[in-house]
């Protein structure tokens, strides 16, 4: 007997079908000793990658296929490609059928695969029910191929149904494939690689279908019978038909094609008149050298391109920098900004090439953190762009290198505990309450499946059989892929033609390709990606820069500003950061003060320290101890004070730790490499014990203390995932200070260009316009006759003298002479298209709403929000006045009228008598106010209820700083943030601002749970606790919450609370250039338990990681 | 009613503002305790209840009760968030169509007030009612007693309540809503309504939140201050029809009130000047109104699908009795037996009473009417005479009670058969039984035992067929056999342990680890657990003996996999 390879397997990349993971599959099959096997999911190849890898691991062969299913009812084909070149047309067939089709379908036709389907071998795969009305279609599409491609190249595949005659059915095959003139080939066609998975098989095709397991029928396997067998099994099976088993090896023979010949290729950039990229690579940073140090590139800088281009050269890379260098140059030429961020910062070439900023004369940069020749995977480099213009350069990749050459790589989504337990229920037919009720109890979004515990903490009983196997069920589920969606910026590029190396399919977003591969797929197959991210700081830097050109006449960029201002880091100092990149968070907040940062290296320092990779390797507090003297700087060895002399002897970058391994325990630089994405990776390559040991044993060996090697072997661990290398943290850190000193000096323009790059940042324009306002700038309300779209800078008073005693000292740096006047943009509700028409028509003012409705041509709607906003008072129009007037409008009268109509909407108004609206009172416009823009300039809603607050004797959140630490004090305030680390444990922090300030708040688990229905649900709150002060950084510890949320109802006759409008949990946009980057929550969890006074102030990392909380509803 | 021209109407307005909560207590009230006391005030339960609706994918809560109101809750938070909020309360999906069938319920039953009864949905979402109640007040001992009466009786049988008597609907209407000062019912005096609604805010008067929102934002927030404004301003700015609420609210204008009960597409009625006392008369009355009916009928080539007989006795009450038919039809001596039967199958007769002064037959659905042309033999009339029987015998014992063979959606040979009611579209929807293919053998017998009958046999392992077996004593020798074929039982219906899941085993490795972890095997105690046939995997076989007998037999059990020691079964004979 020759043995047996399974050529028909879904694997879970056909979605919802499948039932197990390709490397489940790769692991039975190792078990029941086959000689090969193929994942053939239908209509895509997005499981063969994983595959491919798993199989290599243990050494099995694993075939590329496809399960070919078409939309003019030919049955379907199974298809393996022989070589190289049938493989591309394969991808070519898929590309075809997916870029024909709604994205996530695929619409092939038969004359498709005729066209294409040279040098596979196809094997049509009868279907599950009865032969007899399939038989002629069977018969009519094995003549066509056989015609069209030869015997030789097709099978009649059959399979095993255990249903009523399967040996009859196989009888009847046989016939068929002996009638055709072609070979009976036994398959599987699987779905699940153990029969223990069924129950998985038939929940998913109950989500699948949308019904219930009961009400399924017989859309689901009568047995668990489509599961892996062996060879012998399979003999058995097909006792009757022995060559069609054995035909299945005999095909692996003619099957050579395999993954590993998928050879990348760089696209080919114009070497402008150089002999070969290398040397066009060179010319070009030599060019890019002399600019950036005019007077004579200095010696260290030297030898590191020398390093770099023998290592590039040695590699073949040239050509990815000159890609790389193309885009940039192309972003650059556009006015857009970008900025290298990652390990490329390590890279004196791409320093000089301009991709990146952080000069390689400052730091010792660790090349092999970027390339390293051992590892055979391709460089990486990340390149941030303008968040508003990132898509004109990609759109540029995709004009230049057109879509069969450029795609985005894919992300694979797969079900989280949340989303695994409500359709596992659903198809259990649980209710949509049950259904909420027990996801509600799951906290995170771990991809490990829910914890019935947690279920039976909320009171489910697990008696229960079908809650017990909701369940199971849901736990198997967990990290099934869902579907495809598009990575936030990786695009990959190829020289040849990229749908032939990995299908293409349409994005959700018009005019995006992806292709069916995510990232971990293209570094195992060593296909190079250039991630195309986008940065909201660098939108709102080009921003202030063009206003502070125009309107103070100095010409600005990245590079102009000068270095190591000492204003600027006073500023920072004080954690006067509001707005500034990545130190605006409260976590960074409360480093500022204790981390003193009086230099360019320690903003780098800050940007890495509050991490969680620091912060699990127990760093940050040895840190802060020595930076503030009261811990004695030391050093392990002679050696190591070289790697960590500059963050007095505490790692705390990536570089560090794996400089450790090189220096203390002897690991080579790729070697350590290796051990820091071995930590990232452990779980799928299994060696991280023996790197541990050796890491450990070496540094004994070494003389170093054991508990001192087992910490930094910790602390790699933790920065395997989620430290920053310290060329991160420095490119990040170039970004912190340039917008600190445009915070410092131009409070203005700084917070003027913050608004309009919106959404983007921590905070919400309510924030950035009150601490705009306190620094000094004046800041006007929103015009008809003066505002644009975006918010703009007319002449102002001196900021100056202006800045609110808190930021005295802060005066004499403030530059600002300009006062920001609200844009449109403001308005909610209003279009950008109707700004642009009032704008447009405004000639030399309207005088009237009238007249802006017969001039702008504005609806009456978009008239109304204008009227809402209070946008008429520059016309003496109170909002109700003009509210009044607007109501007299015609509905929906969008064209400007002629003047004959014109005179007649004049004749009207005059006949009407004149009315008088009782006057707004003052708390109601405020409140107004937040309802239509978000913010008010009037004044806080809270100090319209001050009276009140007195009289219960609250303290306003400005007045803490002078209370005594360890007070009992009672604050309130609307709330701002809501938000909760992913854990059960956690703790929620609040934010309340009042009219003077704003007043953090913890509450701790237990007090939660008492006053749950106040925290979650109120928009005003008052809160009893008591004062904790550290370091300048003040928290009330809460003890009891009241909900007040019905005094600023009763501010407004319309009774409405400025809820969402108010709290600025709007600024919960998470920021989409660095999600993913950070931990997952479980990291959140522990970071809480470890480090608590960090751990207070976590909104940036749960933002982050997409969790801050919206008026408190998804927070958990 | 002797007096036509009554100066003026009086009209009151009943607010059910927790009927969609009340409903529900009620219901839940009934079963085990119904005392008055659990259901007083708008009923009270152990845990908070609120019920929800869906704008699209927003689930926000519609109507709360009052312990949830207590709690925090109140008609408009999102779902998710009232959940986070109040743990232990019970959130239920809204009801629309049982929240009207309970509405109408109550409005039969305010029958007793008055007949002029109309469901009042001017307020979208609101429960209430409109009741004419103009010349009736003084038997119920005036105008204020009748409010209170109304209200009280309803709090008594779980719903809260309130009403207000005004010149006008709209009046009524206003101050019920926002006019009663925490009272649960006012009168206004004839003449008083303006003075009345005035202080009232918009929002009393109109139901549209959108344009009360933008009066408010103005400042205009009473009906007074809307009133006080000039109309031609109000019209062109808020549309004519706030003008009209205004002048409704106000007496100025006014509209009727509509009939609660569906007017049906024909209606025959006989009143009797002297009450008819017998049932027989009943049956003659409804024969002639049948055919009265049935006249137009045929003019219109239709026939009755539903009918409703109702009786007016003397004492007050009215009866009401409902039929259905299967198909269309207009034969008097059919519906007059068709009336007989349903009130036979109720357990009820035509209660004659004192009389009974008026019959009325009302055709609420008609259908088209199919003339069945007989052959000349005039035997073959199956066809509706089947639809015949399943109404009559229908109309006697339920109409779900008549059942139908029908192919059900199962693997297992116990699920493939359904029965569904015969009257339903369904049942009535012509069905194949398609099973097996052309030219092949059944693959299920033709008679199927509801108990799997155990044999002895000898066969081959893991999963051949039997070489021969035992059945009720006799020994068969297997000539010929084709299986197996593999049919296991819906697992999610098993205890749990007992189905082949998969253990939880896997849970915090990765599923690349699983690679190299072992399969799956369930341990030996597992596989002892599931030889019960009803849970064990089935392998079918069609086997026929050498004496030319086939029979439907299967292995409980997979070898290696479930068990070492399948039993064997018989389930079926073929022909």
């Amino acid at each position: 007997m020759s043995g047996y390879a399974e050529l028909a397997i879904a694997s879970n990349f056909s979605f919802l079908t499948g039932a197990s993971h390709p490397e489940e599959w790769v692991g039975q099959a190792v078990r029941l000793g086959l000689q090969a096997i193929a994942v053939t999911d239908r209509n895509t190849l997005a499981g063969v990658v994983r595959a491919h890898v798993a199989a290599k691991t243990v050494g099995l062969r694993s075939v590329v296929g496809c399960r070919l299913a078409f939309a003019d009812g030919t049955p379907e084909v199974l298809a393996w490609p022989s070589d190289r070149a049938a493989y591309g047309r394969l991808c070519r067939l898929l590309t075809l059928g997916n870029r024909r089709a709604e994205k996530g379908d695929c619409r092939l036709g038969l004359d498709d695969l005729i066209a294409w389907g040279e040098g596979m071998v196809l094997a049509p795969l009868p279907g599950r029910g009865a032969l007899a009305g399939e038989a002629a279609g069977v018969a009519a599409t094995l003549d066509r191929l056989r015609a069209t491609f030869g015997r030789e190249w097709v099978r009649l595949a059959a399979q095993p149904l255990f249903g009523p005659s399967d040996r009859r059915r196989f009888a009847g095959l046989a016939a068929m494939a002996e009638t055709a003139g072609v070979g009976l080939l036994a398959v599987g066609d699987l779905l699940h690689h153990v029969p223990e998975r069924r129950p998985l098989a038939d929940v998913l095709t109950a989500i699948r279908e949308g019904v219930s397991l009961d009400a399924a029928g017989r859309r689901l396997t009568p047995n668990a019978e489509r599961h892996l067998r062996s060879g012998e099994e399979m003999a058995r099976l097909f006792r009757d038909h022995p060559r069609a088993v054995g035909e299945s090896s005999a095909l692996l023979e003619r099957l050579t094609f395999s993954l590993d010949e998928l050879r990348y290729e760089y696209p080919e950039e114009d070497l402008e008149g150089a002999r070969d990229p290398q040397e066009a690579l060179v010319r070009l940073t030599r060019e890019g050298a002399l600019r950036r140090w005019p007077s004579g590139v200095p010696e260290g800088v030297e030898g590191a391109l020398a390093h770099e281009f023998a290592i590039i050269g040695e590699l073949g890379y040239a050509p990815y920098f000159l890609t790389v260098h193309d885009i940039v140059r192309f972003a650059r030429s556009r006015g857009i900004l970008a900025q290298g961020r990652g390990s490329a910062a390590n890279s004196a070439v791409c320093y000089c090439l301009g991709i990146t900023e952080v000069d390689p004369a400052r730091g010792d940069l660790l090349f092999e953190r970027f390339i390293s020749p051992e590892r055979k995977e391709p460089p990486d480099i990340d390149v941030d762009f303008e968040h508003e213009r990132r898509e004109e350069v990609i759109q540029y990749i995709y004009g230049k290198y057109g879509r069969e050459r450029a795609g985005l790589a894919a992300s694979v989504i797969t079900y989280r505990s949340r989303s695994a337990l409500r359709e596992v229920g659903r198809a259990f037919g649980l209710g949509e309450d049950a259904i909420a009720r027990l996801s509600g109890t799951v906290w995170g979004s771990s991809s490990k499946g829910p914890r019935a515990e947690q279920a039976a903490r909320a009171g489910f009983s697990l008696e229960d059989a079908r809650l017990a196997r909701v369940f199971a069920l849901a736990r198997q589920i967990a990290g099934f892929p869902r579907h495809l969606s598009q990575h936030v910026g990786g695009f990959v590029i190829t020289r040849g033609r990229l749908d032939e190396v990995v299908p293409i399919q349409n994005a959700a977003m018009e005019d995006r390709t992806v292709i069916e591969w995510d990232k971990d797929d293209l570094d195992a197959l060593g296909i190079l990606k250039i991630d195309i991210l986008a940065l909201g700081m660098l939108s709102a830097l080009r921003k202030s820069f063009e206003l502070v050109e125009r309107h103070y006449g100095r010409p600005m960029g990245l590079s102009v500003i000068p270095a190591e201002d000492p204003a600027t880091y006073r500023m920072v100092r004080r954690a006067d950061t509001i707005g500034v990149f990545q130190i605006e968070s409260r976590a960074q907040m409360t480093m500022l003060p204790r981390l003193r940062p009086a230099t360019f290296y320690d903003l780098v320092i800050e940007v890495a320290i509050v991490r969680p990779g620091p912060i699990q390797g127990d760093m940050v507090h040895p840190y802060l101890r020595r930076r503030q003297g009261l811990e004695p700087v030391v050093y392990p060895s002679q050696e190591l004070e070289a790697v960590l002399g500059k963050t007095l002897g505490v790692p705390l970058f990536q570089e560090q730790a794996m400089k450790i391994a090189i220096v203390a325990a002897g690991f080579s630089p790729a070697e350590a490499d290796k051990l820091r994405r071995a930590m990232a990776t452990f779980r799928r390559v299994g060696t991280i014990h023996s790197f541990q040991a050796k890491m450990v044993e070496g540094m004994v060996a070494k003389g170093y203390d054991r508990a001192f090697a087992e910490r930094c072997f910790r602390q790699i661990e933790g920065f395997g995932e989620y430290g920053f290398p310290e060329s991160h943290a420095a490119s990040f850190a170039l970004l912190v200070y340039a917008s600190a000193w445009m915070k410092c000096h131009y409070p203005d323009a700084f917070a003027c260009a913050l608004v309009n790059s919106q959404p983007m940042g921590f905070y919400a324009p309510a924030q950035i316009l009150r601490d705009a306002r306190e620094h000094g700038v004046a800041v006007r309300p929103v015009d008809v006759n003066r505002s644009e779209w975006d918010c703009t800078l007319e002449r102002g008073p001196h900021a100056a003298d202006r800045v609110v005693p808190r930021h005295g000292e802060q005066a004499e740096a403030i530059w600002s002479s300009h006062a920001i006047r609200l844009g449109l943009r403001m308005v909610k509700g209003l279009s950008a298209a109707a700004a642009e028409r009032l704008v447009a028509a405004r000639g030399r003012g309207y005088d009237s709403v009238a007249d802006l409705a017969a001039r702008a041509g504005l609806d009456r709607a978009a008239i109304q929000r204008l009227a809402d906003a209070d946008a008429f008072a520059g016309l003496g129009l109170d909002r109700r006045t003009a509210l009044w007037a607007v109501e007299a409008l015609e509905e929906g009268r969008r064209e400007a009228t002629t003047l004959f109509d014109f005179a007649d909407a004049d004749a009207l108004f005059a006949a009407e008598p004149a009315v008088a609206l009782t006057p707004m009172p003052p708390g109601e416009e405020v409140i107004e106010d937040y309802r239509t823009l978000s913010l008010s300039l009037r004044g806080h809603p809270v100090a319209f209820l001050r009276a009140d607050l007195a009289a219960i004797r609250t303290t306003r959140a400005g007045d803490l700083a002078t209370t005594r630490a360890g007070a009992h004090v009672r604050v309130a305030g609307l709330v701002l943030v809501r938000q909760r680390p992913g854990s059960a444990k956690g703790v929620i922090f609040l934010t309340l601002e009042d009219e003077s300030g704003v007043a953090n708040v913890i509450v701790w688990p237990n007090v939660f749970e008492k006053y749950r229905k106040e925290v979650l649900g109120g928009r005003l709150l008052v809160v009893d606790g008591r004062l904790q002060s550290e370091s300048g950084v003040i928290h009330v510890v809460a003890d009891k919450l009241m909900d007040h949320t019905a005094r600023l109802a009763r501010l407004s006759r319309a009774g409405e609370t400025p809820s969402a409008a108010m709290a600025s949990d709007e600024v919960g946009h998470p920021i989409a250039e660095d999600r993913g980057r950070t931990g997952a929550t479980s990291e959140l969890a522990r970071l809480v338990r470890e480090v608590p006074e960090t751990a207070r102030d976590l909104e940036e990392l749960a933002k982050r990681a997409g969790r801050a909380m919206p008026k408190g509803r998804n927070f958990h | 009613m002797s007096d036509a021209s009554l100066p003026f109407r009086r009209l009151l307005a009943l607010r059910l503002p927790r009927l969609a909560t009340d409903r529900l207590h009620r219901r839940a009230g009934r079963g085990s305790s119904p005392s008055s006391g659990r259901l007083a005030g708008g009923g009270a339960t152990d845990a908070p209840l609120a019920i929800f609706g869906r704008v699209g994918a927003a689930q926000r809560l519609e109507a709360v009760d009052a312990w949830a109101e207590a709690e925090g809750l109140a008609a408009g938070q999102p779902l998710a968030e009232a959940r986070a909020r109040v743990p232990g309360a019970r959130f239920v999906e809204r009801d629309p169509a049982g929240e009207t069938a309970s509405l109408e319920a109550i409005a039969d039953w305010c029958d007793r007030w008055t007949p002029l009864v109309a469901l009042d949905r001017t307020f979208d979402g609101e429960a209430g009612l409109l009741l004419d109640v103009t010349g009736v007040a003084h038997l119920f001992g005036g105008e204020g007693a009748l409010a209170e009466a109304v209200v009280a009786s309803l709090g008594r049988h779980g719903f809260a309540a309130a009403a207000a008597i005004a010149g006008s609907g709209a009046a009524a209407r206003a101050v019920v809503r926002h006019g009663l000062d925490g009272a649960s019912a006012r009168v206004i005096a004839p003449g008083e309504d303006v003075t009345a609604v005035a202080p009232l805010p918009a929002a009393a008067i109109d139901p549209d939140g959108e344009r009360v929102g933008r009066l408010m934002r103005l400042g205009l927030d009473t009906v007074g201050a809307l009133g006080d404004l000039p109309r031609a301003a109000v019209a062109r700015r808020f549309g004519g029809d706030l003008l009209d609420r205004l002048d409704e609210a106000c007496g100025r204008l006014e509209r009727p009130i509509s009939p609660r009960r569906p007017v049906a597409a024909l209606t025959a009625e006989r009143g009797f000047a002297e009450p008819i006392l017998s049932e027989g008369d009943v049956a003659q009355v409804v024969h002639s109104l049948a055919e009265a009916l049935g006249e137009s009928l045929e003019r219109r080539g239709e026939g009755l699908r539903q009918a409703e007989l109702a009786l007016w006795r003397v004492d007050g009450t009215v009866q009401r009795v409902r039929i259905g038919t299967g198909r269309a039809i207009r034969d008097p001596d059919l519906v007059v037996s068709l009336f007989a039967e349903r009130l036979k199958g109720m357990g009820e007769a035509i209660e004659v009473g004192f009389g009974i002064d008026l019959v009325r037959l009302s055709l609420p659905l008609t259908g088209r009417f199919e003339a069945v042309q007989g052959d000349f033999s005039g035997a073959d009339r199956s066809l509706p005479a089947f639809e015949e029987l399943v109404d009559r015998l229908g109309a006697r014992l339920g109409a779900r009670r008549i059942t139908r063979a029908l192919p059900g959606d199962g693997h297992l040979p116990e699920a493939a058969v359904a029965l569904v009611p015969a009257a339903s579209a369904e049942g009535r929807a012509a069905t194949a039984w398609g099973f097996g293919a052309a030219g092949e053998p059944p693959v299920r017998p033709v008679r199927l035992f509801v108990r799997p009958e155990p044999i002895e046999t000898l066969a081959e392992m893991p999963d051949g067929p039997p070489r021969r077996f035992r059945w009720r004593r006799v020994l068969y020798e297997v000539d010929r056999a084709e299986g197996p074929e593999r049919i296991a039982v819906p697992w999610w219906r098993l205890p749990f342990g007992l189905g082949p899941e998969a253990d939880g085993s896997e849970e915090d490795a990765s599923h690349a680890d699983a690679t190299f972890a072992p399969g799956g095997d369930l341990g030996f105690g597992a596989v002892e657990r599931r030889l019960a046939p009803e849970v064990a995997t089935r392998d079918y076989f069609r086997v026929e003996e050498v004496g030319g007998r086939r029979f439907w037999i299967f292995r409980a059990g997979i070898v290696g996999r479930e068990t070492a020691r399948p039993r064997w079964f018989l389930h079926g004979l073929f022909a």
